[in-house]
C-alpha cells in the first residue's frame, strides 16, 4: 500500500465537505426520482427503459435549475460566446434564434393549398380572408446585427410561403416589408424573446387595419389607429423573456416591457372559453392579465400579460366600437397583441390558436368556428417558424 | 453509466459513499463488487454476464496455474492453462469487438459468410487487458494468486476504472484490495481530483467536441481549409481532455474509496518526441504493451530487423486494440513509422536545441494528424479531410461559418492550450511556496489562498454541473474501447 500520509490544507477539507453536502442536497431534493425508478422496476418496466429516462428526469427536476442556467450563461459570456442553447446574441445585444431551412419544401405548397381552399370558401360566403406574415427578429432586407456565420432561414421560408400564396391568388400582407420601411425593426421587438413588443404589435394592428380599409373596404374609426390616443407605460427591466429561460439572465439581460392601451373610453369583455374566464371593463381591465406582474422576478415574462398567453379560443366583445362586425383570427403567440388592439376596431373579435384547440381536445374545426360565429373577415397570421411543416395543425382548417 | 452524468453524480455516487462508509470493513469488497456490476449493467444489463464470465475464467486460470506451480513446476500444464486463458480472453474480445469487422470483409470475398452485427460491451478492452495481465503475472510468478473470487472480481470490475481505464495492474492495488484504510486526506485529494476530471471533461472536452464534430461532419469539398485545421486542433484537445479527464475522475474516485491508481497521463502535448509522447499518453496502455508484448518479444535488445518487427507488432496491436477499423490500424502503424524514423534516424536526445524544437513541432503535428486518422469516418474520410486541410479540393480558405466557430471557441481553445501544459502544477507550487513563507497560525495570505482554492474548485464543479443541467452535448470518446 502506498503511503497516504500527505499533507492537506483547510481548503481541501472544506472542498470535500462542500462536495459531499452538494451531492447530498441534490440527492435529497430529487429523491422521488430514484424511488419512482425502483417502483417502476418492481412494476415490471424494462430496466433499459428506466435507465434511458433517468438522466432526463434528473435534468428536468434539478433543484434551483434556473440558477445553473444563469451560471452557464455567465460562463458563455466570459468565454466570449454568442450562442447558448440555440439562442444567439445579436450584435445589438438582443437575443434571437436561427430558423432552420426546410429540406423538403412540399410543406409550403401544401399549407398554401389549405389557405387557398379556406380563402375560396370565405369568398363564397361573401367574406374576406387575408394572410399576414409576421416578421422574425431578423430584418428581411438589410441586417447587420446577425453574427457572421449563423444562417437563419426565417425570411427565406417566409418568401417561399408568400410566393406560394401569390401563385394561388390569396390576399396577403407582408409585415416584414412594412416594419423594415419604418426603420429600426429591432425597436419593435423584445430583447429577450422572439416576440415583438407593444410597439411592434400596435404597428402590426395599424397596417392590418389599413389593409382591411383599403382592400376590403372595412369601416374602421381612424381614432383607434392613432397612437397619440393611447397611453404607453413601461415596466423598466421588468420582463425576462422565453430566451432567458434557455440562456440565463446573466447572458441575456432584462427587458423593458411597454404596454399600450387606449386613453379613450372602452368597455369590453374578454372570454377565455376553455378556462371559463371572463374579464370585463375597460381595455386595460379586460385585456391585461395583471397576475403576470405579481410573478416572482425569475418567472416574469410579461409578454403573456396580453390576454394571458396563448389560448385555443378567446372571444372579445366591445360595447364602444362603431364597427359592429366580427373578425376572426387564426394566430400563434404573435397574434395576441394584434387581437387585443383589434378589439378597439371591431365589436366582435374571435381569436383561435389551432395548436391549442388540438392539444385541449376541443373537437371543433376552423370551418365549424367560422360557420358558428360568421365573421366577415378572417385573418391567418403566423411567424416564419410556423411555416413549411407538412403536418402543421396551424394549417388544418377542416376542409381536408 | 458515465461519471459525467447526473445519474452517477447525484444518485449512484452519494448512495455508495454513504453505504460504503457505514459498512464494516469486511463487507467493503463485496459491496464494491456488487455496485460495480450494477454500474456496468446500467446501460445494457445482459453484458454483465460477459463481465462475470471474464472474472470466472481469469480466476480459475490463475488458480490452476498457481496450483501446478506450487506442485513442482508442471510447466506444460501451466502453459496450456495460460494459453487457454489467453484464447478465452482474446476470443471474447474478438467476438464482441472484431467479428463484425472480420465477417464484413470475409463476406466480400466469400458471400456465403454472413455479416454479423454484435453490440459492443462497453470497456471490454480495458477489463480484458486487466484480466490478462493478472493471469500473466501469476504465470510469471510476479504476484501471489488471489484465492478470493470476490477480491479478484473487484480488481477486474471496480467501477472507477471499469469503462475507460486506467488499465490497473494487479500489483498496484493487490495490497489495497486485501487491506486498506479510509483516510480523510485520501478522500479530500480524491474529491479534488474528481472535480478536476469532471471540469476537464465537461467544460473543455465537450465544447471542443462541438467544433470537431462539426468539422468532421462536412462532405468532401465543403470543408474550408481553416475549418479543417480548427477541427484538427479541437479534436486534439478534445481527446486529451476527454480521456485524461475521465482518468482523473477514475483516479479521484479510487482515492475516495482508498485505492491508489497509477497516473495515466502526464501532459503529453509538451513532449519533445514521439517516444516521450507515448511515455506521457495513456501510460497504462503503453506500459501494458511494453511489459506483456514488447519485452517478451525481446524488446530493443535484439538485432535491428527483429527490433523493427517487435515495434511493428506492438503498434499494430495498439491500433487494433482501439477498435475494429482500418483507421486505427493505420493510426497505429503511423506511430510505428514515426518511432522507427525517430529511433534510427533522428535520435532526439542528441539533437541541438534548435533542431530539438523543430522535431518537437514535427512530433506534435504528427500526433495531431494521427488524431485526424483516428477520428475520421473511414480511411477515405481521413484522406479527404487531410486533403481538404491543404485546399487540394479547390475548397475555400475560410467562410462565414468558420469565422463564427473561430470567434465562438477562441477563448476556450486558448484555455485548453494553456491547460495542456503543466500550468496547474506551477500554480500549485506557487501556492505551496506562499504557504511556506506565510507565518504560522492565522495569516491573511493563508486565509486568502485557501479562499481562492475553495472558490476555484467550487466554481469549476458548479459550472460543470450547469452544462449537465442544460443537457449539453456530453459524448465520451473512450467509452467505445
Amino acid at each position: 500500500m502506498k503511503n497516504s500520509k500527505i499533507s492537506i490544507h483547510v481548503a481541501d477539507t472544506v472542498i470535500a465537505i462542500l462536495f459531499v453536502i452538494f451531492l447530498a442536497y441534490v440527492f435529497i431534493s430529487n429523491m422521488e426520482i430514484p424511488f419512482a425508478a425502483i417502483h417502476n422496476v418492481l412494476q415490471g418496466t424494462e430496466f433499459t427503459a428506466i435507465t434511458e429516462s433517468f438522466e432526463n428526469s434528473y435534468s428536468q427536476g434539478f433543484p434551483d435549475k434556473n440558477m445553473y442556467i444563469d451560471i452557464n450563461g455567465l460562463g458563455h459570456r466570459l468565454f466570449a460566446q454568442r450562442e447558448v442553447n440555440g439562442v444567439v446574441k445579436l450584435n445589438n445585444g438582443m437575443l434571437s434564434e436561427a430558423v432552420l431551412a426546410k429540406s423538403d419544401t412540399s410543406g409550403f405548397s401544401r399549407n398554401a393549398d389549405s389557405v387557398k381552399v379556406f380563402s375560396d370558401w370565405m369568398r363564397n360566403r361573401n367574406g374576406n380572408l387575408m394572410y399576414v406574415q409576421v416578421p422574425w427578429k431578423h430584418d428581411a432586407y438589410e441586417d447587420t446585427n446577425w453574427p457572421v456565420g449563423i444562417k437563419d432561414y426565417s425570411n427565406e421560408n417566409a418568401d417561399i410561403f408568400l410566393k406560394e400564396l401569390s401563385i394561388r391568388d390569396v390576399d396577403y400582407l407582408d409585415l416584414r416589408e412594412k416594419l423594415h420601411l419604418e426603420g429600426d425593426i429591432y425597436s419593435k421587438f423584445l430583447r429577450t424573446e422572439h416576440h415583438w413588443n407593444a410597439y411592434g404589435g400596435f404597428s402590426a394592428f395599424q397596417y392590418i387595419c389599413e389593409y382591411l380599409r383599403n382592400v376590403f373596404g372595412e369601416e374602421i374609426d381612424t381614432k383607434v389607429l392613432d397612437i397619440n390616443n393611447y397611453q404607453v407605460d413601461v415596466y423598466r427591466n421588468g420582463s425576462l423573456g422565453y430566451y432567458v429561460s434557455r440562456t440565463g439572465y446573466m447572458f441575456g439581460g432584462f427587458d423593458d416591457f411597454p404596454i399600450i392601451y387606449p386613453k379613450f373610453e372602452t368597455n369590453q369583455t374578454c372570454q377565455i372559453v376553455h378556462k371559463q374566464i371572463v374579464r370585463r371593463g375597460s381595455f386595460y381591465e379586460a385585456i391585461f392579465d395583471q397576475s403576470f406582474t405579481k410573478l416572482p422576478w425569475r418567472e416574469r415574462g410579461l409578454y403573456g400579460m396580453y390576454i394571458g398567453g396563448d389560448f385555443p379560443l378567446v372571444i372579445h366583445k366591445s360595447e364602444t366600437v362603431k364597427n359592429d362586425g366580427t373578425i376572426m383570427l387564426f394566430i400563434d403567440s404573435f397574434g395576441t397583441m394584434v387581437e387585443s388592439y383589434l378589439t378597439t376596431a371591431y365589436e366582435n373579435v374571435i381569436a383561435v390558436d389551432l395548436r391549442w384547440i388540438l392539444r385541449n381536445e376541443m373537437n371543433i374545426t376552423a370551418k365549424e368556428l367560422v360557420e358558428e360565429y360568421n365573421p366577415s373577415n378572417v385573418i391567418i397570421m403566423f411567424n416564419p417558424n410556423q411555416l413549411g411543416y407538412a403536418e402543421s395543425e396551424q394549417f388544418q382548417y377542416g376542409f381536408e | 453509466m458515465v461519471f459525467s452524468s447526473m445519474t452517477f453524480l447525484f444518485v449512484f455516487l452519494p448512495c455508495i459513499l454513504v453505504i460504503y462508509f457505514l459498512l464494516k470493513e469486511n463487507y467493503w469488497n463485496i459491496f464494491l463488487l456488487a455496485v460495480s456490476l450494477f454500474f456496468y449493467a446500467w446501460g445494457e444489463p445482459k453484458f454483465v454476464f460477459i463481465m462475470i464470465f471474464s472474472i470466472v475464467v481469469n480466476y480459475l486460470a490463475a488458480l490452476g496455474i498457481s496450483y501446478f506451480a506450487n506442485r513442482g513446476g508442471r510447466y506444460g500444464l501451466r502453459k496450456i492453462l495460460l494459453g487457454l486463458c489467453i484464447c478465452l480472453n482474446i476470443g471474447l474480445l474478438f467476438v464482441f469487438k472484431y467479428l463484425n469487422f472480420t465477417t464484413l470483409y470475409l463476406n466480400k470475398f466469400f458471400p456465403s459468410v454472413p455479416v454479423t452485427s454484435i453490440a459492443l460491451p462497453i470497456g471490454i478492452s480495458f477489463f480484458t487487458f486487466q484480466g490478462l495481465s493478472y493471469v500473466a503475472d501469476i504465470y510469471g510468478k510476479r504476484e501471489e494468486v488471489q484465492k478470493n473470487i470476490i477480491d479478484l472480481g473487484l480488481y477486474i470490475s471496480f467501477f472507477p476504472q471499469l469503462i475507460a481505464g486506467p488499465i490497473v495492474r494487479y500489483k498496484t492495488i493487490a495490497a489495497e484490495i486485501k487491506d486498506r484504510k479510509i483516510e480523510w486526506t485520501d478522500f479530500c485529494v480524491g474529491v479534488k481530483r474528481f472535480i478536476v476530471g469532471v471540469s476537464k471533461k465537461i467544460i473543455i472536452a465537450n465544447n471542443m467536441a462541438l467544433v470537431a464534430d462539426k468539422a468532421f461532419s462536412f462532405r468532401a469539398g465543403e470543408l474550408t481549409v481553416v475549418m479543417g485545421w480548427l477541427g484538427m486542433i479541437c479534436y486534439t484537445f478534445q481527446i486529451y481532455f476527454d480521456f485524461s479527464g475521465y482518468s482523473d475522475m477514475a483516479i479521484g474516485l479510487g482515492r475516495m474509496f482508498g485505492f491508489h491508481f497509477s497516473e495515466n497521463f502526464d501532459h503529453p502535448y509538451i513532449s519533445k518526441s514521439i517516444t516521450e509522447f507515448w511515455r506521457r499518453w495513456h501510460i497504462s496502455l503503453g506500459s501494458w504493451f511494453r511489459d506483456y508484448v514488447y519485452i517478451p518479444l525481446g524488446g530493443s535488445r535484439v538485432k535491428i530487423g527483429r527490433h523493427i518487427l517487435n515495434l511493428f507488432i506492438v503498434w499494430l496491436l495498439t491500433g487494433i486494440w482501439h477498435g475494429a477499423s482500418w483507421n486505427f490500424i493505420v493510426w497505429g502503424l503511423l506511430y510505428f513509422t514515426l518511432l522507427i524514423v525517430e529511433k534510427y534516424f533522428v535520435h532526439p536526445e542528441k539533437l541541438s536545441k534548435a533542431k530539438g524544437i523543430i522535431w518537437q513541432f514535427v512530433s506534435m503535428i504528427s500526433v495531431a494528424f494521427g488524431w485526424v486518422i483516428f477520428r475520421a469516418k473511414g480511411l477515405h474520410g481521413a484522406f479527404w479531410y487531410i486533403k481538404g486541410m491543404f485546399g487540394l479540393y479547390g475548397n475555400d480558405l475560410i467562410d462565414a461559418q468558420t469565422v463564427f466557430y473561430c470567434r465562438e471557441y477562441m477563448v476556450l481553445i486558448m484555455i485548453a492550450a494553456i491547460f495542456c501544459v503543466p500550468i496547474a502544477d506551477r500554480i500549485k507550487e506557487g501556492f505551496s511556496k506562499l504557504e511556506k513563507n506565510s507565518k504560522a497560525g492565522f495569516d491573511k495570505t493563508m486565509f486568502a489562498l485557501n479562499g481562492i482554492k475553495i472558490l476555484m474548485y467550487c466554481t469549476l464543479f458548479i459550472f460543470s454541473i450547469s452544462y449537465l443541467v442544460m443537457g449539453a452535448h456530453n459524448p465520451f470518446i473512450y467509452f467505445n474501447f
